[in-house]
């Protein structure tokens, strides 16, 4: 099963689905999450190292997903059938180019230094992908501003991953989605004992 | 009463002192009352400003012998100022005498509890006399975990005066007293002892006042932990006298060991103590506090000098003017420490400063500020290596309004990524959050320079800054641009009009198309445009238009082979990340209808074959034996993207494409590209080797 899911379907590009199909054949609703997912999952094991626990449980999270999209499943059925050429172009995520790289190493490197602030809760994972500090307390005097500027940098290069792969695939639109998807997965993939934000406030994995 | 016009203290302890007066007075009554073993007054609420009693009971006692004795007891005793709620007092006399000149308490005990019955302090020894002359009243052996305070509480009609001495106090208990979030202070002591003096003499025409604390292992937090401090080791001093007018005070704290951290700013006391000291004066109705002369020295970092207005109107302190001055401040730890913490979001978070400089900052709420900043051979350095400068020199004047002063800089070199930058004399003029240029400027780079003749700036300092420049460059060496940025080598030189440069939006663009005249043709750059040049992926895009290059011009100072020829084509969507090519679509050929002479020198067929990744293919052959041969049309193509160059020639042939088709008078050479898709890394590898090897032929 093609885990695919719909975002913001226009009611423009459903006028084109019905009426002007050839006009609409380059209009792509899709975000690819099944392959954002993996392209986040690898950079995330590439940040954070091999141990990261899997969660496979959002898999199937996802494709429910689908299914409260009701309203546009119709719209899907139509797409997959006349469009089929835009299905092969969904098959990855190209996470391969020399900023994302660039981004990636630096963010692995950094990662050494954050790592024990996470254990501790000091920081803690954000709802928009990025951390924050959660408690300075847990953090030696000595070390807090430390803690800030590791904070601000890894937020700057988050930022720069998330703009980036959106426009390493042509679609600089994207960035949301993209940013949302490893908001998730980020979560998904953390140590137990770390802390992430969630709409109620911070919990504890 | 003089008292409302002091600071803190007098409230505190005055409404006490009329309660208490108040209960001795009534003691004093009910003494006067015939022989009755014990008399008990209550009463109920008691108020006065900021502070209230719920209920007093007074009982007195007088035994067989004609001795009297008494009780106090007052519960729901709200104190003014930050202390806390709500107490409950007793206070008893073993023994109380009356004469003609007054009353005494002899033998007294002290207990001040919690509503809860909780005591607050051990139980005190207390003495109190009252009488024409005035009162006197004694607390001592008032005890605070392992500390002790003592206090001398006297009245005249002339005035009061106040001792106290604390030593030993635990800091958490004694702060426990205090209502802090009422006074919006927002800090728990985790831990410290506390020992101090103070002595208070105040009378209608006279008031002096002397305090001062050493605290020590003293350790503090707000509940965000964003500002806190441990191991503290403090000494705190006040000295203020006031002569029928105004108080005058000097003050001082010093920190001789701890850490502290105010955010974002760390200090870590043992690394070099601080002291800071500030003499001044309250002004007639007390509303405002000029602090005449202030000092701040941290030993070894920084050492400020200053003056400053505060206001103490509603709704709370507010800073009305401020003067900074500070003495040849060497700024590698003075940045360090106090100027890079407020940095790390901006893209000045890896800039380093060395060298020295001194400052003098004038801040005032009427919007009249102004900073003056003198640097002597400073050097402001990018850890991240993207700019620097060095050997920077001069004053740099700033006022947020009236007429600007100017700005004379000049620096000994700079760097901007990888392209280094000569001397330059900079002057121009800061006026609130706008910088102009006063006269052109030079920056010499690249064997070339860039003049810059207008520059402005707006939104300095602020989220929306903005900047625009015309200019003209000089011709600059394209071999020096090329190997600084590590690109394919190219040469010749570049040089134009910069029209018009943008910033806004953290996008630099130019309006209008940069034309460059170069090996005898025409480069015209549209649409270039350059997002985030400091943040994480600089990233430079452009459409270059490529018209009638001489062949002969280019391959001459290319060291890649003489051709002979016309060139024109394009490069579309170019777009460079991080200063390196990411993707563009490049075409390059033979203008259609060319007519000049079209030849190609058997060392660049060599390096075109070499590029396409054959080894020796002439020199092995009959070909050796020509010099050059001629060509019909020759042309390349390139599309990179995603690291790979999907490659083209000026027309398809049978098997791959043409680069080179011959023509025209023998001998003619045809030269095939089959290879369609060629790694970008590969491809610049090549070039880089090719032009290797050709110069060393050269030499």
């Amino acid at each position: 099963m093609k885990a695919l899911a719909i975002k913001r379907v226009s009611l423009w590009s459903a006028l084109c689905g019905i009426g002007l199909l050839s006009a609409c054949v380059t209009i792509n609703v899709y975000f690819p999450a099944a392959a954002a997912e993996k392209a986040a999952d690898r950079i995330i094991e590439e940040v954070w190292g091999k141990e990261a626990e899997k969660d496979q449980s959002s898999r199937s999270g996802k494709q429910s997903l689908i299914v409260r999209h009701q309203a546009h499943r119709l719209m899907l059925g139509l797409l997959q059938i006349l469009l089929p050429a835009a299905h092969a172009q969904q098959a990855d995520l190209d996470i391969s180019s020399p900023a994302i790289n660039s981004i990636k190493d630096r963010m692995q490197s950094r990662h050494d230094q954050l790592k024990s602030f996470y254990q501790s809760g000091a920081i803690g994972l954000t709802l928009d992908g990025l951390i924050a500090v959660r408690d300075p307390k847990a953090v030696s005097l000595a070390n807090r501003q430390r803690v800030n500027s590791l904070v601000a940098d890894e937020n700057r290069d988050r930022n720069a991953l998330y703009a980036e792969i959106a426009r390493a695939n042509g679609r600089p639109e994207w960035e949301k989605d993209i940013r949302d998807t490893f908001a998730r997965r980020w979560v998904q993939n953390a140590r137990s004992g770390w802390w992430y934000q969630t709409s109620g406030g911070w919990k504890q994995k | 009463m003089a008292a409302s016009r002091l600071p803190a203290l007098p409230t505190l302890t005055l409404p006490l002192a009329r309660a208490l007066g108040g209960s001795l007075l009534l003691l004093l009554i009910s003494a006067q009352a015939p022989a009755i073993e014990e008399i008990v007054f209550s009463s109920g609420p008691v108020r006065g400003p900021g502070w209230s009693v719920a209920r007093t009971l007074t009982r007195l006692r007088i035994d067989g012998d004609a001795r009297a004795s008494g009780v106090i007891e007052a519960s729901g005793v709200r104190l003014p100022g930050p202390l806390k709620q709500i107490y409950n007092l007793s206070a008893s006399c073993a023994r109380l005498s009356f004469d003609t000149s007054g009353m005494a308490c002899l033998g007294g005990e002290l207990q001040i509890q919690t509503p809860d019955g909780e005591p607050v302090f051990s139980p005190a020894r207390i003495e109190a006399a009252y009488g024409k002359d005035g009162f006197r009243f004694v607390i001592a052996g008032l005890e605070l975990g392992g500390g002790a305070i003592e206090t001398t509480f006297e009245g005249t009609s002339a005035g009061f005066s106040l001792d106290a001495n604390g030593r030993s106090l635990p800091l958490p208990a004694l702060l426990e007293l205090f209502d802090l979030k009422r006074a919006g202070i927002d800090v728990t002591a985790q831990n410290g002892v506390v020992s101090g003096t103070l002595r208070w003499h105040e009378s209608s025409s006279h008031g002096d006042l002397s305090a001062s604390l050493n605290l020590e292992q003293f350790a503090f937090s707000d509940p965000s932990g964003l500002n806190a401090g441990e191991n503290l080791v403090a000494e705190l001093s006040l000295e203020a006298s006031r002569r029928s007018g105004p108080w005058r005070f000097e003050s001082s704290v010093s920190l001789s060991a701890g850490q502290v951290y105010l955010h974002p700013v760390f200090v870590d006391a043992a690394e070099g103590s601080l002291e800071f000291k500030a003499d001044g004066k309250t002004s007639q109705d007390s509303k405002r506090v000029t602090v005449e002369d202030f000092s701040f020295r941290h030993h070894g970092v920084a050492q400020v000098d200053g003056s400053a207005v505060l206001g103490f109107g509603a709704p709370g302190p507010t800073l009305e003017r401020l003067v900074l001055e500070t003495e040849q401040i060497a700024l590698a730890r003075f940045h360090a420490v106090y100027i890079k913490p407020w940095l790390v979001d901006s893209a000045l978070s890896k800039l380093n400063a060395t060298g020295s400089a001194t400052a003098r900052v004038v801040w005032s709420r009427e919007g009249t500020s102004e900073a003056a900043l003198r640097f002597r051979e400073t050097n402001l350095e990018d850890d991240a290596a993207r700019f620097a400068l060095v050997g920077l020199s001069g004053d740099v004047h700033w006022r947020e309004s009236g007429a600007p002063r100017q700005t004379h800089v000049d620096f000994k070199s700079a760097r901007f990524y990888r392209i280094d930058l000569g001397s330059t004399k900079l002057v121009g003029t800061f006026l609130g959050s706008d910088f102009k240029l006063s006269a052109p400027l030079n920056l010499s780079m690249l064997g070339g320079a860039l003049r810059i003749d207008e520059f402005e700036a707006t939104g300095l300092g602020g989220e929306r800054l903005s900047w625009g420049m015309r200019g003209e460059l000089k011709p600059i060496s394209i071999m020096a641009l090329t190997k600084r940025l590590e690109w394919p080598p190219f040469s010749g030189s570049l040089s134009g009009d910069v029209p018009s440069l943008r910033y806004s939006d953290g996008q630099i663009s130019i309006n209008g198309k940069l034309n460059v005249r170069v090996f005898d043709g025409r480069v015209e750059i549209d649409e270039l445009k350059l997002e985030q040049p400091f943040g994480v992926v600089p990233r430079m895009t452009a459409d270059v238009l490529v018209d009638n290059l001489s062949l002969g011009a280019l391959t001459r100072t290319f060291s890649f082979g003489k051709i002979e020829g016309r060139l024109s084509g394009r490069i579309a969507d170019l777009v460079l990340e991080n200063w390196r090519p990411a993707a563009f679509d490049a075409r390059f050929a033979t203008p259609e209808g060319d007519k000049s002479r079209h030849r190609i020198s058997q060392r660049a067929v060599e390096n075109l074959a070499r590029i396409g990744g054959a080894g020796q293919v002439l020199s092995s052959t009959l070909l050796k034996f020509f010099e050059s041969f001629s060509y019909h049309r020759l042309g390349i193509s390139c599309r990179l993207k995603n690291g790979v160059c999907e490659m083209g020639g000026v027309e398809d042939a049978e098997r791959g494409y043409y680069i080179v088709k011959g023509g025209g008078l023998p001998p003619r050479i045809d030269v095939y590209g089959f290879n369609t898709r060629v790694d970008w890394s590969t491809l610049v590898e090549r070039l880089k080797a090719i032009t290797r090897v050709n110069e060393a032929v050269i030499r």
